[in-house]
């Protein structure tokens, strides 16, 4: 299949950086300067600098009664707030309050994942999480993050928790433990990867086949849906890692 | 005592016809086809995987569907939990999509250099 245009790197590449999806072929050639600036790296900074300007445009004015900019960040916040609250133990019945350890790192997995996804449906842009780098930078955060939070929490008894209830059980147990939790790096980044590079897939193939007659409209209309369950599946996991982490072990 | 000799036999010809297998690769893969098992394995993989998850999703919704009959005022959660468990479900397909990419984009070119160009 041939190459896409994609607009940022034509405009880097006017600029005489080399950056372009045939980066993917001839890396080595290129030094340094491709790895910096490769198509899925170029569009992850476009989202980031977007992001900024959004959150300062739409900070300007801090209004009793919200209004604008204002009220769609303060939407955001709140859902994610009260999303967090209902999966992570919150203090509740004396239990620990995890929601300031994790709501942060939630609230940028949101975002971030969110406008990612939707940079695709642009004609001209890419996913930047429809390249496995990334998914799998995501996913790491979050697997060393929860071991960090079981350990901080439980002290070495979370290795417990690998055991199994009944001790004569262990060397049947503790294999499949493990191999579960190693499984979740896996899955964990492979969704979120899959489902963007096959929506991208689908819609260059469409438009190679019947381009002309609108054809890619359906598959456009499942991308928007895709991209936002995609996002709402991996929090939903991390808050539940996380939470599965600290929890008293039976 | 028989049958002890006649396995050794038999292990003994597959070790010698495995001592030459390094040799035979460029000819086992024009003559035997395994660029057609390469096509043939990165298709069937995807149906099948589909066709297991398309059976998953058919109980994931007639649960939904059921409840919702029974209790509409539930209908926002169970639509919820619906979602949720049809994106687990899709995932697998997705496991078997991303194995057949690997086979396409980066086995097929190679068995293709092999033999083609």
């Amino acid at each position: 299949m041939e190459h896409p245009l994609l607009f940022l790197c034509y405009l880097l590449q006017l600029f005489g950086i080399p950056s372009g999806p045939h980066y993917y072929e001839h890396a080595k050639q290129y030094g340094i300067m491709a790895y910096i600036f490769a198509p899925h790296m170029v569009h992850s900074y476009f989202v980031c600098l977007l992001l900024i300007v959004l959150i300062k445009l739409g900070l300007k004015r801090r209004e009793f009664i919200p209004r604008g900019g204002q009220n769609f960040w303060e939407f955001v916040v709140e859902s994610t707030y009260e999303f967090t609250k209902e999966n992570v133990p919150h203090g509740e019945h004396g239990k620990i309050n995890l929601v300031p350890y994790v709501f942060p790192l939630i609230m940028m997995f949101t975002v971030y994942i969110l406008f990612s996804n939707y940079l695709g449906l642009i004609p001209g842009f890419m996913c930047p999480t429809a390249n496995i780098n990334v998914t799998l930078g995501l996913t790491l955060i979050t697997i060393v993050y929860y071991h960090f939070l079981g350990l901080r929490f439980q002290g070495f008894r979370y290795f417990k928790q690998f055991l199994g209830p009944i001790p004569y059980l262990i060397p049947l147990i503790a294999p499949a433990e493990i191999f579960g939790h190693i499984g979740r790096i896996i899955s964990l980044s492979v969704r979120l990867f899959a489902n963007m590079m096959a929506k991208e897939l689908l819609i260059g193939i469409l438009l190679f086949l019947a381009g002309p007659f609108l054809a890619p409209l359906p598959i456009l209309l499942l991308g928007v849906l895709v991209a936002f369950i995609q996002m709402l599946i991996f929090i939903t996991l991390s808050l539940a890692y996380f939470a599965g982490a600290v929890e008293e072990h039976h | 005592m028989k049958r002890v000799l006649s396995l050794a036999v038999l292990f003994l010809l597959t070790g010698v016809a495995m001592a030459f297998a390094a040799d035979v690769s460029t000819q086992a893969a024009v003559g035997n086809g395994f660029l057609g098992l390469v096509v043939l394995g990165a298709c069937l993989g995807v149906g099948v995987a589909a066709s297991g998850c398309g059976v998953g999703m058919g109980h994931c919704v007639r649960g939904a569907c059921e409840g919702i009959a029974r209790n509409p005022e539930l209908s926002g959660k169970l639509t919820v939990t619906m979602i949720l468990g049809l994106a687990f479900i899709e995932a697998l397909t997705l496991y078997a999509l991303v194995l057949s990419f690997y086979l396409v984009f980066a086995k097929l070119p190679s068995y293709m250099a092999l033999i083609g160009a």
